[in-house]
């Protein structure tokens, strides 16, 4: 799995999982990006929360008119996603998510938005790749380390990365 | 010195076991649990079962105390844990979420082989006793280096075990756990052609990766990887230290004193880099460039046993200071905590760094337990070394 996609699955499942570790929401989506969630945490089925992992956008709607969950967490593309491609080492193509008007269309309203993968975590790997090849392996661990730790983009640019996590609410 | 922290460190193993049934799941197969924090990577979304390294020093560490008083709770752990292993075995003979702090998946490097290596000691001390069982985790073990090990990280062009199937990437530390797997291996099926072929190359990759440099800083380290021919140039103390016991035994198994000498070289420079609070660096790099964030506390059970593993360790109190240094990491609920400063190698992150120092991992607490129960299983060898560097003294 790469990195920057567990740091976003880890996300997803931070406000969404119970005391017990248990994750209890429907999940669609992109198959492999789905074979991980249910890998990485135990999932029982409910109505209630939907997690959309890299759907079409007409899947996304389809579903939500169909079930109308409470909550519905969208993992899709983020705004640096095609900027950033050719520095990217993994490059996983995710889906983007529909407009916020679009949804809002739906009944449902974003609460809290965060990305992974921004402009400080790729400057950290740059900063790495750089220190290996010149064999100063001591600075290129520690940007390693920097760059895992700053996978999860600030709140203060929490839109700005290659993926975005979205929580939304049903108002309607 | 050391005879005095026996009791400590008895405590200590009682807590490990204590808190080691604390950490039972049974999801997604049953097994060890909870989160992973580590020097890449952490794992702190996956908390089901990890069919990892941390098997290879809980069957160990229970076999030990086994070994030291007869009860049979000891042995049915291990048992247990042979079991968990067995249970969790894919049909290509990968071990479900092998990969520790990059769990979930299979295919973990050297934690199947270190399950294999757990597996097999079990096999070796049940073949009289219960000699079914003996064979079915020796079968697991076989299936597992058969598959994964020899047919698809062995490359025969250079005789290399590779960290993964793609390249000629060599990890001498995880190889060398390879080789202890391949040693036990070959006892039990009577093979002794597999340390020819396996064992001995892989040993001879190990060496070529040794530093030797009589009196020089680095002198007895062993490079962390290398990606071809391009070798890696930082020294991990813990990584070392895993390497001598192997050494030994393949020194012992073939006669060739140049994999006995190189172990003594290793701990030779895990002695010199020591801290005086009896604590390793993280690593060491080139021109010795330290980095001591974070420098482990449960995971230095590692460089305990390499340090105790020689026959007359040079410095008892080197051992000691180590042993404290392990038993400052104690908790109330029984588990070693996992490091010291790993808040202080990410600047910006202090406070969600600083936490991750304080949790028990079960792959990490397994080395403590796994090297305190041997001290207390061999008790009279550590007191008997103990006098007689009093003596020399």
């Amino acid at each position: 799995m790469p990195d920057d996609l567990r740091a976003a699955l880890g996300l997803v499942l931070r406000r969404s999982v119970d005391d017990a570790g248990m994750l209890h929401a429907s999940v669609i989506g992109d198959p492999a990006i789905v074979r991980w969630l249910l890998a990485l945490v135990d999932v029982q089925d409910s109505d209630d929360l939907l997690i959309v992992l890299s759907a079409s956008p007409a899947t996304l709607l389809g579903t939500i008119e169909e079930c109308a969950p409470l909550r519905v967490v969208v993992l899709s593309a983020g705004r640096l996603a095609r900027v950033l491609m050719p520095l990217r080492r993994n490059q996983m193509t995710l889906r983007s998510s529909p407009s916020q008007s679009r949804l809002r269309q739906s009944g449902y309203v974003r609460r809290r938005h965060r990305a992974v993968q921004g402009v400080g975590s790729v400057g950290w790997a740059v900063g790495e790749r750089l220190c290996r090849r010149v064999g100063r392996f001591d600075i290129a661990d520690r940007c390693r380390i920097a760059m895992q730790a700053s996978l999860v983009v600030s709140s203060l640019s929490a839109g700005l990365g290659t993926i975005l996590i979205e929580e939304y609410q049903r108002i309607k | 010195m050391i005879a005095r922290l026996l009791p400590e460190m008895h405590d200590a193993v009682l807590g490990l076991d204590r808190w080691f049934e604390t950490m039972r799941v049974n999801w997604p197969v049953h097994g060890y649990g909870g989160p992973v924090v580590h020097w890449w990577n952490h794992c702190l979304e996956y908390r089901g079962a990890g069919l990892d390294w941390r098997y290879e020093g809980i069957i160990a560490g229970y076999l030990s105390l086994w070994k030291l008083d007869g009860s049979q709770t000891w042995l049915d752990r291990a048992v247990r844990a042979g079991l968990d292993l067995v249970a969790g075995q894919t049909p290509d003979g990968h071990f479900r979420n092998s990969r520790f702090e990059q769990n979930p998946g299979t295919g973990g490097t050297p934690h199947e082989a270190a399950a294999d290596v757990g597996l097999l000691l079990l096999a070796t001390e049940l073949r009289t006793r219960d000699p079914a069982r003996s064979e079915l985790f020796a079968n697991a073990a076989r299936s597992n280096l058969e598959q994964y090990s020899f047919d698809t990280l062995w490359h025969a062009p250079t005789r290399t075990l590779r960290d993964g199937p793609q390249g000629v990437t060599f990890v001498p530390n995880k190889a060398a756990t390879f080789i202890e797997a391949v040693i036990l291996l070959a006892e039990i099926d009577n093979r002794p052609e597999l340390i020819e072929t396996f064992a001995l190359p892989t040993g001879e990759h190990i060496l070529a990766m040794q530093q030797r440099s009589v009196g020089g800083s680095l002198d007895g380290a062993i490079a962390q990887n290398r990606f071809d021919a391009e070798i890696v140039e930082a020294y991990f103390p813990i990584y070392i230290a895993r390497c001598v016991p192997p050494l030994l035994a393949l020194s012992e198994v073939t006669g060739d004193r140049r994999f006995r000498e190189a172990a003594a070289a290793a701990v030779g420079f895990l002695r010199r880099v020591q801290d005086k609070d009896g604590g390793f660096p993280q690593v060491i790099y080139e021109r010795n460039r330290r980095n001591r964030n974070p420098r482990w506390i449960a995971g230095a059970g590692d460089i305990l046993r390499a340090l105790a593993k020689l026959d007359k360790p040079d410095d008892v109190q080197s051992i000691a200071r180590l042993i404290q240094w392990m038993l400052s990491g104690r908790r109330a609920a029984g588990y070693i905590t996992v490091s010291e400063g790993l808040e202080r190698v990410v600047l910006l992150h202090r406070e969600q760094y600083r936490i991750l120092n304080e949790l028990g991992v079960v792959g990490w607490c397994d080395k403590s337990f796994r090297a305190f129960a041997l001290m207390l299983e061999q008790r009279d060898v550590v007191i008997s070394l103990e006098m007689t560097d009093d003596d020399d003294g």
